[in-house]
């Protein structure tokens, strides 16, 4: 027998195929009998079939359907609906988005883990119903657009006991679920503009949920009955809870959710007041926070750059921070050493320089940033006289951001050029997009933009060449 | 503290535990077997060369953070940060590669395998399946039905 090569060993064919896009895989397939066995399941493994993608042959997707895992029908007309009722005995991910879906559609996808339905209504809603109800292995339901009827609504519930990931958004539903009803499964709710149930309802529905983990509720203000929720509710009805996405709530009610909470890792406040109280309750969760939004926050002076520092010096494993922006010189004055140069990767933060001369603190903010080694993504919009990427002051100093992707600029005035087009082209390898006017000028803007881009292209030429 | 390994054709390695342990399986028979550090730890499918560069490729990242479990390396898009000296370090024939890639499989050395296997497929990415079977020295096999078979899905595929 031949060696093994990597090829041969399917764990490691899987890991290889990662790198790999659907044209490598194409070319790979028509090498061999055993390479095309190897990879072929590979290109079928997540397909697309809509308006756009048609046309996907019905031959060959029936010659093959075993291997398809993911799906997403997008669009379908006339015969092509036909698509939806193919048996397809793996798919485990499937996303709709077309009218009039056949109940056939449900009985032929046996091991459905997760159905997303976009205003997409079945022909026959009784008959679709109890077909999902018979899908033993659905655990994520995700809808939008859609209205479930008073005739399935009960069926509908019944169904939702056994997920864990519940998103309904923009969906009407003909009533809440029965008061006795425990939702003992659910681990992710999201809710955005629930039709067909009030505020009060909304917050039974979240009640019935005990082992909730992550709760996501965008919905009309007030979001929260006023003052229905205590610390102590918080904590005796979901135990569990540890990451929180709310809007337009008020300091007040967050800061009790926050009290109430035993671990808080994501915390995402959209149009809301995050402000004292709310931080005061969060101080203590600063050390096992991963995530922190609230760029949103109503609060129109930018951000107390007490908090900023305080968590950049105190989450060890924050991921995610983004906030407005903050008064320059008062960020500086806190010199304790942030925490989270190894985890972060998303900074959102702009900068405003009131009462100081530029010159003299932005060396030390751009000091501060090249410290974030895995920074991925750098967001410095904000006041228009934010930090000032020209070189050598700016730009130079964060060369040490070696995975940054994506550099958001925008609403500052900066005065870019293509001497720092090409720094950054050069320095940052992975660069994918640049948002923001990169000079005062629009003329000039015109004429780099595509120039940065073009640089680009370039640049990927070149190392196609030393491959 | 130091671990000795033992490499399938029986040399002997000796290195820091915290090197060691940048392979899964070693770390695992490490906890099994505490009490017992003083024979060697047999690794019965890495020959004496892919585990000299196996360690040599561990002593130099002993520092990483480490990486617990495969949902970073899963969360597809990000890449593998590669420094200076990955890049030196493979550069190396595709059959040596292809054995320290086995030898990181079978240790569990996982930023090692996922090295590897980016290596792997920047050799695959771009080569028509001709080049391919020729640096592979692999047999077209197709019969020119199947051939003309897989050319028309193709085209149906939207491929």
């Amino acid at each position: 027998m031949e060696k093994p090569t990597p090829i041969s060993v399917p764990e490691l064919c899987g890991l290889i195929v990662e790198s790999l896009d659907r044209k490598d895989l194409v070319r790979c397939v028509r090498v061999c009998k055993l390479w095309n066995a190897t990879f072929l399941p590979f290109i079928w493994r997540s397909i697309k079939a809509g308006e756009n993608d048609w046309p996907l042959d019905l031959w060959a997707l029936e010659k093959h359907r075993h291997h398809v895992q993911e799906v997403l029908f997008n669009d379908l007309h006339g015969s092509q609906i036909e698509i939806l009722s193919m048996e397809l005995p793996n798919v485990l991910c499937l996303e709709i988005i077309t009218n009039n879906v056949p109940t056939e559609f449900v009985e032929k996808k046996p091991r459905l883990i997760q159905l997303a339905m976009n205003d997409a209504s079945p022909m026959d809603p009784i008959a679709f119903w109890k077909a999902v109800a018979g899908l033993q292995h659905l655990r994520h339901l995700d809808f939008v657009f859609m209205e479930v009827q008073k005739d399935v609504i009960e069926r509908f519930w019944d169904i939702c006991e056994r997920l864990d990931t519940i998103r309904l958004y923009l969906t009407g539903v003909a009533a809440a679920p029965d008061k006795s009803k425990t939702l003992s499964q659910v681990k992710t709710l999201d809710i955005s503009m629930l039709r067909g149930v009030t505020s009060m309802g909304c917050l039974a529905l979240f009640s019935q949920c005990p082992n909730l983990t992550t709760m996501r509720w965008n919905g009309h203000s007030p979001l929260f009955p006023k003052a229905t929720l205590l610390s102590s509710t918080v904590e005796a009805t979901w135990p569990s809870l540890e990451a929180l996405d709310l809007s337009t709530i008020s300091d007040r009610d967050l800061s009790e959710i926050l009290k109430g909470m035993r671990t808080v890792k994501e915390l995402r406040a959209r149009n809301s007041d995050f402000r004292d109280l709310s931080f005061e309750a969060l101080r203590r969760h600063l050390p096992e926070l991963q995530i922190l939004c609230i760029k949103e926050s109503r609060e129109k002076n930018g951000f107390p750059a007490k908090v900023i520092s305080e968590v950049l010096a105190t989450c060890t494993k924050l991921r995610i921070l983004n906030g407005t922006f903050v008064d320059a010189e008062a960020f500086l004055k806190d010199e304790r050493p942030w925490v989270c140069n190894n985890s972060l990767t998303t900074l959102s933060l702009g900068f405003k320089f009131e009462g100081t001369c530029p010159r003299n603190t932005q060396p030390y903010i751009f000091e501060r940033l090249s410290e974030l080694f895995s920074l991925e993504s750098l967001d410095i919009s904000g006041p228009s006289h934010g930090l000032c990427l020209r070189l050598p002051r700016g730009l130079a100093r964060l060369a040490t951001l070696k995975r940054l992707r994506t550099l958001n600029f925008s609403e500052t005035m900066q005065r870019i050029d293509v001497r720092e087009a090409k720094w950054m082209l050069s320095h940052w390898t992975m660069l994918e997009s640049v948002v923001g006017r990169l000079s005062y000028y629009e003329d000039r803007d015109e004429e780099l933009l595509p120039r940065l881009r073009v640089l680009a292209e370039t640049d990927d030429l070149e190392d196609s060449d030393t491959d | 503290m130091k671990v000795t390994l033992e490499s399938s054709d029986g040399q002997v390695f000796t290195v820091d535990k915290e090197v060691a342990e940048l392979s899964v399986i070693i770390k695992e028979m490490l906890v099994i077997e505490q009490a017992n550090q003083d024979h060697p730890i047999p690794l019965l499918n890495v020959g004496a060369v892919e585990l000299a560069k196996v360690i040599e490729y561990c002593e130099h990242h002993r520092n990483d953070p480490t990486i617990d479990d495969d949902e970073d390396y899963d969360s597809r898009k990000k890449p593998i940060e590669m420094d200076d000296w990955d890049k030196q370090f493979t550069i190396v024939n595709k059959e040596m590669m292809f054995e320290l890639i086995l030898a990181a499989n079978s240790m569990q050395v996982k930023p090692l395998l996922h090295l590897g296997c980016r290596y792997a497929a920047d050799i695959v990415k771009r080569m028509s399946p001709t080049e391919i079977r020729d640096l592979f020295q692999i047999d077209d096999d197709f019969t020119p039905e199947e051939q003309d078979k897989i050319e028309w899905e193709k085209q149906w595929t939207k491929l």
